[in-house]
């Protein structure tokens, strides 16, 4: 890590504000990249300052091959007027994406809806146990999640969290079939059972956080905070959903009851009744709501 | 007749040439496409100058950004050529060599007479 002197940070400081002020008259998401690209090239030039401190004849040196500041305005005619007789054109928060760009956003935002909905279809649901659709769903997550990454940089780690749950739930599949022959695998498969749990977790919390930022990047912040406490919201429900399956779990352990053949088969039968309703509750409240609220946020800025 | 501003007007015109070239390849991020430019003999530029010229590219849809994760420090924005980037590249080839082929003949045909 190399050590900026004040001076030196006082001079970066002073460019960026000048970049600013001679970026204040073009397009939005042009200033933005530009900006971008300055950060990262007096990032990469710092870093190759040779020795460990920087000093301000340093970033004088790395400063004036950049060039001066006012030479990054783009001279492609798309500086907005800057007086006389046309209309003040209205402000539009920097960062905001381009049309384009919020067209390909919707599109992933689709994708992802469709994916999410085959997970949430077929959370809980007994005769599909081979968490198969859960799979194809979370599949099907990895290209959408993918596209939004790269463009925005958005997303970050849910695709890695995707593809572990894939591996997770198909390891898990072929070690509670192993279970049938080997009972000891059972404990092997309980495990991947709770790893699955856990990952699952937090992929729709990393997913629900991106999705709150990407909402926020079309300034959207009331969406943004809408779905940052649905997110916590759900965490909490799960947590106490968990802790208090857990805790009947133990009660009906110490008591005896569900101990027989019967009584097991009779609590295996009765489980859809209460669980597939219940999952495709949570799973619209805090999935698909969500996402339905995003693509409207993104449909508005379109349009707008 | 100011030698430095005519080659300043052709460096700038160029160097649209040169990293569409550049990118043709392989994804860049601007402070590599920087470093390739400015160690290209004839093509010192002011390192900004890349800059705003990337931004346009952008714009018009010659190039596309990716997010690269980077071991050093914040994700890399990485440079690539669109369809329409390597269309434009192959055009643009096309006419700068025909140019520079012109060019070249006329210059030959002067130093014939000169030295004739």
């Amino acid at each position: 890590m190399k050590t900026v002197s004040i001076e030196a940070k006082r001079l970066e400081f002073d460019y960026l504000l000048r970049l600013h002020e001679a970026l204040a008259s073009v397009d939005p998401s042009q200033a933005q990249d530009i900006s971008e690209n300055v950060e990262e090239h007096l990032r990469n030039a710092v870093a190759e300052v040779p020795g460990h401190a920087v000093t301000s004849a340093d970033m004088a040196n790395i400063l004036e091959r950049l060039g001066p500041p006012e030479a990054m305005v783009p001279r492609s005619g798309n500086a907005r007027p800057s007086a006389g007789f046309s209309e003040p054109s209205r402000p539009r928060p920097a960062n905001i994406p381009t049309r384009q760009v919020c067209e390909e956003d919707l599109d992933a935002l689709d994708r992802m809806r469709t994916a999410w909905l085959v997970c949430v279809i077929s959370v809980y649901i007994p005769v599909i146990q081979l968490y198969l659709c859960s799979m194809i769903g979370t599949a099907l997550l990895i290209s959408p999640v993918a596209d939004v990454r790269a463009r925005t940089g958005l997303f970050t780690g849910v695709r890695g969290l995707a593809v572990s749950q894939i591996v997770l739930m198909a390891l898990l599949t072929f070690f509670s079939a192993l279970a049938l022959i080997a009972p000891l695998l059972g404990i092997l498969s309980a495990l991947l059972g709770i790893s699955v749990l856990i990952i699952g977790l937090m992929l729709y919390w990393k997913f629900l956080g991106s999705l709150s930022r990407l909402v926020a990047k079309y300034g959207r912040d009331d969406v943004s905070r809408r779905i940052d406490s649905i997110r916590i919201v759900y965490l909490i429900i799960i947590c106490v959903i968990m802790g208090g399956a857990f805790m009947v779990g133990m009660v009906m352990a110490a008591s005896g009851h569900g101990q027989s053949r019967r009584e097991s088969l009779e609590l295996q039968l009765l489980e859809p009744l209460w669980a597939i309703p219940l999952g495709w509750l949570l799973g619209w409240i805090f999935i698909m709501r969500p996402i339905a609220w995003a693509r409207e946020a993104l449909i508005e800025k379109r349009t707008s | 007749m100011d030698t430095a501003a005519w080659l300043s007007q052709l460096k700038r015109g160029l160097l649209e040439l040169f990293v569409l070239n550049l990118l043709e390849s392989e994804s860049l991020h601007g402070y590599e496409l920087v470093k390739r430019v400015s160690s290209v003999d004839g093509m010192s530029v002011t390192e900004g100058t890349i800059y705003p010229l990337l931004s346009r590219m952008k714009q018009d849809g010659l190039v596309k950004t990716t997010y690269l994760e980077s071991s050093t420090g914040p994700m890399r924005k990485m440079y690539q050529l669109t369809a329409a980037g390597r269309q434009c590249r192959r055009e643009m080839n096309r006419i700068w060599t025909q140019v520079s082929a012109s060019v070249q003949r006329a210059i030959n045909s002067t130093s014939q007479h000169e030295e004739a």
